[in-house]
């Protein structure tokens, strides 16, 4: 009875370890996307703004290297959405060329009604450039 | 619950919903010098195609952004009418470049327009 117990305690023990590493094992494996545009960081940072500007992102740090901000968050019937944090940080790679990686990053309230923003952010940068969309490998889920 | 606290909670619920339920954010960016705003009743020129054959000067990105919950939609007229707003906050005369992108995430429908705000260098017209 006494080893019965123990089984069950040390089970739930897993289980409770497994549903709260789960989340971390995630973002771990996601780390936004980065791409590079043959531009220099100062006209690739105003892109980032205005990208950002263009998903509904209220920005809160601009940086000559980081931008980044909240979407804010509505209430809906269901689950309403906004609340998530998008940064996009910016390396010069050399004279014309810039790395850039976006990130979003999902917060706890109204989880269930957020997206990852990455691509369109991506897309909106590559239009203000005027270049074509960068070709971005295959994202996992943000966490 | 009583009569009178139902009536509250559905009486919150319902500010809640009229406060929380649509955002909109509107703004501009001078892309250069910056430029005194006009009046209020100054005409805006839109070109939705195309651009004016007078000589004419960018001077900012202009944004409108809307969304809202509950399966709400916000009108283009609407968009337009911030759009405008903004260019006159920006100083300029016209707007050129305007798109429009609409998306949804869920329950919520999202209305972006932007534009580019120009200044006419030519002022004799």
């Amino acid at each position: 009875m006494n080893q019965k117990r123990i089984v069950g305690r040390v089970a739930a023990g897993l289980a409770v370890l497994f549903v709260a590493a789960a989340p971390v094992a995630l973002a771990a494996r996601y780390d936004g996307v980065t791409v590079s545009f043959d531009k220099p960081v100062e006209q690739v940072q105003k892109a980032a703004v205005d990208a950002l500007t263009t998903v509904g992102v209220e920005i809160k740090k601009q940086e000559p290297t980081v931008v980044e901000g909240k979407r804010k968050n509505k209430v809906g019937l269901m689950v309403g959405s906004g609340g998530e944090i998008l940064t996009v940080t910016l390396t010069s790679l050399e004279p014309g060329k810039t790395q850039a990686k976006v990130r979003t990053t999902k917060t706890f309230v109204g989880r269930a009604g957020q997206k990852v923003w990455d691509q369109p952010v991506l897309e909106e940068m590559a239009k203000v450039l005027g270049v074509s969309p960068p070709v971005v490998a295959a994202e996992a889920a943000a966490e | 619950m009583n009569a009178r606290g139902m009536r509250l909670v559905v009486a919150s619920f319902t500010a809640l919903c009229v406060v929380a339920c649509a955002t909109s954010q509107s703004g501009f960016r001078p892309l250069g010098s910056a430029f005194p705003a006009k009046p209020a009743d100054f005409t805006v020129e839109v070109f939705e195609s195309g651009a004016p054959t007078r000589p004419f000067e960018r001077i900012a990105r202009l944004d409108a952004h809307y969304e809202k919950t509950h399966l709400l939609h916000t009108s283009r007229d609407t968009g337009m009418a911030d759009l405008r707003k903004q260019a006159r906050a920006a100083g300029a005369d016209a707007i050129i470049e305007v798109r429009e992108m609409r998306s949804r995430v869920g329950e919520t429908y999202i209305l972006h327009i932007t534009g580019i705000g120009i200044r006419y260098q030519d002022t004799s017209h």
